[in-house]
């Protein structure tokens, strides 16, 4: 507690840091509560990091109340004309202030309360502690934008003529060969799947059996196929690791790189890539993949902190999205690996996974991008079969899963747009083959059939539901056609 | 812009149109494996463009034909295709020819790709577009992936007039010597002839002599 407390002296704001003591001394014996609301004041100045420095306006403001902030604020800007370029950084920056004033109201307020108590018992502290908490939230909930909502009114001309823009849009879309819909590419049951920006797709699978190799190939067919730029977060492998079966994915791509070696995971990670191998992969794969304008870009993200919560996350997008880049998709590996509650207070339940994961598909269709425009994404994680789901799916002649095999959690089935199944066992393994089964699809044809895709996953899998001809069917198939 | 023939010079406007105002793009103007649905005309007797053979699903033989035709560009793709073409006498080695027709450069080339399982990415240029894409791009865009890719065919035949072709092209074939990556030349005239001597240089005559093996009509 001492050392939360101690980092705020970083922050040179001395009314600010015995606001806090004072709040703790008041609260003394309930460490819990109070840590509550530090860790959620800490959130607000994690934030507040990634703003605009004052110091960039060329004066530091003691902020102490809205009107004196105001006052302050004009005072910078007196005189000074802002370019046009710059004027998103000084609307974020007045916005800081205001949500810097709103915290320490807050602050002040459950001083206030606390010290006016008419009965200091546990249960008065305790419901006091609780409220500041709830008020902290909204004031760090509303720092997020995360409270905003996207409306409009079925009156008048204006709907109609929204609705004409959006047609055009799409019409714009179509000429211009920008895809309407992301498809797997797949055929069979997989061939009405039709994903877009603001769907949560869900990639189900037991243990082991290629959830994450799966998505890892559907995201590297986003930035590859649709140019789409994606933000990667993995809570369960580490970063490098991911970084170079991407490269090496797309050093395996022989459509983009025929007659080329194909490189193994296993060959690098062992050192033992060929000459050849080594060259075609550092010298044209990699520069490929990371600097060929025709590709989306890839984000990786591995956070040090082992509970990562969903503010977290929208913090993570809201800064790549401010210092890099637009995101079209978001992949979280996975999102039941994330802590569902806002404070340390309590044990996380499943409703509180549930609720995570209705605020992941709400943030993938509402999500707004810092310039305030609606920039929905395309929202992809894996989730768990249980181990009953898989026992069941064994007995079946088909090995099909039902819907309710995955794990716990139901609110994947409620909230996915397209839900789908992985299946991987020996057998498949050595016949460099992974059965898919799609279990919903919101927007198209569902057929529950599972397929066969191939795959070879010593290197890197690209998938397909074609069998590739070797080299040698491939010549004879061409010299038997009158091409 | 120069002329391979009139109708058959869709990669060099994708290869020029890349360079326009200053853009600088690094992707490859290069013949594609893979294709375009529209492309495809469907023989009727798969699902659409698929078939089962041995429980696998196969990529039907009339996409394999469209993707072989998309592949070998307008350039080559009507060209006659000789299936006994041994591509292994052929294969990573710089070849002239010099004293060939047309018609036979091409049915050379387009059998070559075929017979090689469509596995080289290949491009064809002339001396004016090489020379466009030093003179556009920076040498680490446009005018380096002639460097790399696996297959170039220069061909020199209607250029127009410009001193600094044999300079240009011949630096080309020296950097894809280095990177052990064959490059065939057609060439309307005999390399040795007065016009050839006049239009691309004796640098690029003599570098040829030394390092291609020319190819003779049978």
């Amino acid at each position: 507690m001492i050392t939360t407390i101690r980092s705020f002296l970083e922050y040179p704001d001395p009314q600010k840091l015995e606001a806090l003591l004072n709040l703790h001394r008041k609260v003394s014996g309930f460490d819990r509560g109070i840590s509550d609301i530090v860790s959620v004041i800490e959130d607000i100045y994690r934030e507040f990091d990634t703003y605009p420095s004052l110091v960039a306006l060329g004066q530091e403001i003691a902020v102490l109340n809205s009107q004196e902030a105001t006052q302050a604020f004009q005072q910078v800007m007196n005189g000074v004309v802002i370019p046009e370029a710059e004027y998103f950084t000084h609307i974020r920056t007045v916005e800081k202030m205001v949500y810097e004033q709103r915290l320490m109201q807050e602050i002040m307020f459950a001083q206030d309360t606390l010290a006016q108590l008419p009965n200091k018992s546990v249960e008065s502290i305790s419901k006091c502690v609780e409220d500041s908490i709830a008020r902290i939230s909204k004031v760090k909930s509303g720092f997020n934008d995360s409270d905003l909502t996207i409306s409009s009114i079925s009156y008048g001309r204006e709907m109609v003529s929204q609705l004409e823009q959006d047609y055009q849009d799409i019409c714009r879309k179509k000429e211009s060969d920008d895809a309407l819909y992301l498809s797997l590419g797949l055929g069979g049951s997989f061939k009405d799947l039709q994903l877009k920006k603001s769907d949560l797709f869900v990639v189900a699978g037991y243990t082991s059996h290629g959830k994450s190799i799966f998505l890892k190939w559907f995201v590297y067919r986003l930035l590859t196929v649709y140019h789409y730029n994606c933000y990667y977060l993995s809570l369960e492998m580490s970063h490098r690791v991911i970084r170079n079966q991407f490269i090496i994915l797309h050093a395996n791509n022989k459509e983009i790189f025929p007659g080329t070696p194909y490189i193994t995971y296993d060959a690098y990670k062992n050192g033992n890539l060929t000459d050849e191998e080594h060259d075609f992969l550092v010298n044209v794969a990699a520069p490929d993949f990371t600097m060929n304008e025709n590709y989306g870009t890839l984000y990786l993200e591995q956070p040090e902190s082992t509970k990562v919560r969903f503010s977290d996350l929208e913090n993570y997008i809201r800064k790549v999205e401010t210092e890099f880049m637009p995101i079209d998709c978001v992949a979280v590996d996975y999102l039941s690996l994330m802590y569902p509650l806002e404070s340390n207070r309590g044990r996380p339940e499943v409703d509180d996974y549930n609720q995570l994961i209705k605020q992941f598909k709400n943030m993938a269709n509402t999500h707004s991008n810092p310039q305030g425009k609606e920039a929905p994404f395309l929202a992809v994680t894996p989730a768990q079969i249980s181990r009953n789901g898989y026992e069941t799916c064994m007995r079946t002649e088909n090995k099909v899963y039902e819907t309710s095999a995955i794990w716990k959690y139901t609110e994947f089935e409620r909230s996915a747009d397209a839900l789908m199944t992985v299946f991987l066992t020996e057998e498949e393994r050595n016949a460099n083959k992974l059965k898919i089964q799609l279990l919903k699809n919101r927007d198209g044809r569902l057929d529950v059939e599972p397929m066969d895709v191939f795959c070879d996953l010593d290197k890197s899998c690209h998938l397909s539901d074609i069998a590739q001809r070797s080299e040698t069917e491939t010549i004879e198939a061409l010299r038997s056609l009158d091409i | 812009m120069s002329v391979i023939e009139d109708n058959e010079e869709k990669d060099i406007e994708e290869l020029t149109s890349l360079s326009e105002g200053g853009v600088v793009v690094n992707r490859l103007p290069v013949a594609s494996t893979s294709i375009n649905p529209k492309n495809v005309e469907y023989c009727g007797e798969c699902d659409h463009g698929y078939i089962m053979r041995d429980g696998k699903k196969m990529e039907c033989l009339c996409v394999l034909k469209a993707r072989a035709r998309e592949y070998l560009t307008p350039t080559y793709m009507d060209a006659k295709y000789d299936r006994g073409v041994d591509p292994s006498v052929l294969e990573h080695r710089n070849i002239l020819m010099d004293t060939v027709s047309q018609p036979y450069f091409k049915s050379l080339v387009k059998s070559f790709l075929l017979n090689t399982g469509m596995k080289y990415r290949h491009i064809t240029v002339t001396a004016y577009d090489c020379l466009q894409a030093y003179l556009t791009n920076s040498e680490t865009h446009l005018f380096d992936s002639y460097g790399k890719i696996d297959f170039l065919v220069l061909y020199l035949a209607f250029d127009p007039r410009c001193s600094s072709y044999g300079v240009i092209t011949t630096s080309l074939l020296e950097k894809r010597a280095m990177n052990k990556l064959p490059t065939w030349i057609f060439s309307n005239y005999s390399i040795s002839s007065g016009v050839f001597l006049e239009k691309y240089g004796d640098n690029l005559s003599s570098y040829c002599k030394k390092n291609f093996v020319q190819v003779q009509s049978k």
